[in-house]
């Protein structure tokens, strides 16, 4: 039997069996193998569970407040409790969320009302990240109508809405009515990415819509 | 006299039902809510009509369409509905998303204004793609090749002992 004495005695015991490092080597090998693989497969973003549009919350719209910037949103029913910045459009005309490396943020677009104020205001956020995993919209087409939302306002005040619907829209048909037409009571929307992902031109197929009606608000903090 | 206003309220009245906004607002108020727009929401480069309906007698009409940056007076068809008049619009590709006011004139001088909202286009780049659907080939690649440096370096070493 030839010796190769550095690899195998630093490995190897002597009487064959495996030193402990080496068995946590190929383990960690093995487990992290496996989980790459797994991840390569990757589960998604959850889809939209409600296909509905529509109203779904049968109470009582809250009445339009004053104008104020949102600062905080926060949505218990997915455990969404994020900062406000404002977002604008780009010279093409397409709306551009916060930074993918700030993806815990959220977006308000500012061409369009606040948060309260009659009409429809718009709150962008991403689905995921570009490398590391789920971001702050990632469970969004969890919510089900009559979940609530709660948007912080700049004077102090929340505003409180419920789901109207959920919905995933191809990016072709993106509802631009819906989402920034007017509107003669507080609505908000929030959007995310949803459906498949291009790798070629890193775009989603489409958004993932909630549409939500003012039910009440607050002097205070929600 | 209260009988030619009352007509020009009735008339504006038709749009809008809510009668609290056109009787707060003093003179050109009796036209306010005689003119329209549709779609009342447009991505840049779409196309829009806009209508409104004049006092009688009035022969033309034009929007003032500066804001748009379109022409100062884009002149209206008249339809066969006496006082009825609209023309179809198209919105620069070049606008920038926002709400536009846009007043529409009859040739009496009397005017309506109409909310326009021209959108952001397309859909909202909302995601970076980690979590996608659909396998990610380099993700499995590297998986793959750490179960082979594994696997290779255990039978390395198996066959080594025995």
């Amino acid at each position: 039997m030839r010796h190769r004495h550095r690899p195998r005695h630093l490995l190897v015991r002597s009487n064959g069996t495996w030193r402990g490092g080496t068995a946590v080597a190929v383990i960690t090998l093995a487990v992290a193998g496996v989980s790459l693989v797994g991840a390569g497969y990757g589960a998604g973003p959850p889809p939209p569970v409600v296909a509905a549009s529509g109203s779904g919350y049968a109470g009582i719209a809250g009445a339009a407040v004053a104008a104020s910037t949102p600062v905080r949103l926060r949505i218990g029913a997915i455990s969404v409790e994020a900062p406000v910045e404002r977002v604008d459009v780009d010279r093409d005309g397409t709306l551009i969320p916060p930074s993918l490396r700030e993806a815990t943020k959220v977006g308000w677009y500012e061409r369009g009302p606040t948060p309260g104020e009659n009409g429809n205001s718009v709150i962008v956020g991403h689905v995921d990240t570009a490398g590391s995993g789920p971001a702050v919209f990632f469970r969004l087409g969890l919510l089900k109508p009559g979940d609530t939302i709660v948007v912080a306002r700049r004077d102090g005040s929340s505003v409180t809405f419920a789901v109207d619907g959920v919905r995933l829209y191809s990016k072709h048909e993106f509802p631009a009515g819906l989402v920034y037409g007017p509107a003669t009571r507080p609505q908000l929307r929030l959007i995310t990415c949803g459906g498949t992902f291009d790798r070629a031109t890193s775009t989603y197929s489409g958004n993932t819509v909630i549409t939500a009606t003012m039910v009440s608000w607050r002097a205070g903090p929600g | 006299m209260a009988n030619g206003s009352m007509r020009r309220i009735l008339l504006s009245g038709g749009v809008i039902a809510g009668t609290t906004a056109a009787l707060a607002l003093p003179g050109v108020a009796s036209a306010e809510g005689a003119g329209s727009v549709t779609p009342d929401t447009v991505k840049p480069g779409g196309s829009v009509t806009f209508s409104t309906v004049c006092p009688d007698g009035v022969k033309s009409a034009d929007v003032a369409g500066t804001v748009l940056g379109l022409a100062a007076r884009i002149p209206m068809e008249a339809s066969k509905t006496p006082g009825s008049f609209s023309v179809a619009v198209d919105i620069p590709v070049s606008i920038s998303a926002g709400t536009f006011n846009v007043s529409i004139d009859c040739g009496d001088g009397s005017s309506s204004v109409v909310k326009l909202i021209v959108t952001p286009t397309g859909g909202v780049p909302t995601g970076g793609g980690s979590t996608a659907r659909g396998p990610n080939r380099s993700l499995m690649a590297v998986g793959g090749g750490l179960l082979l440096v594994g696997a290779a370096g255990a039978l390395f070493l198996r066959r080594r002992t025995v």
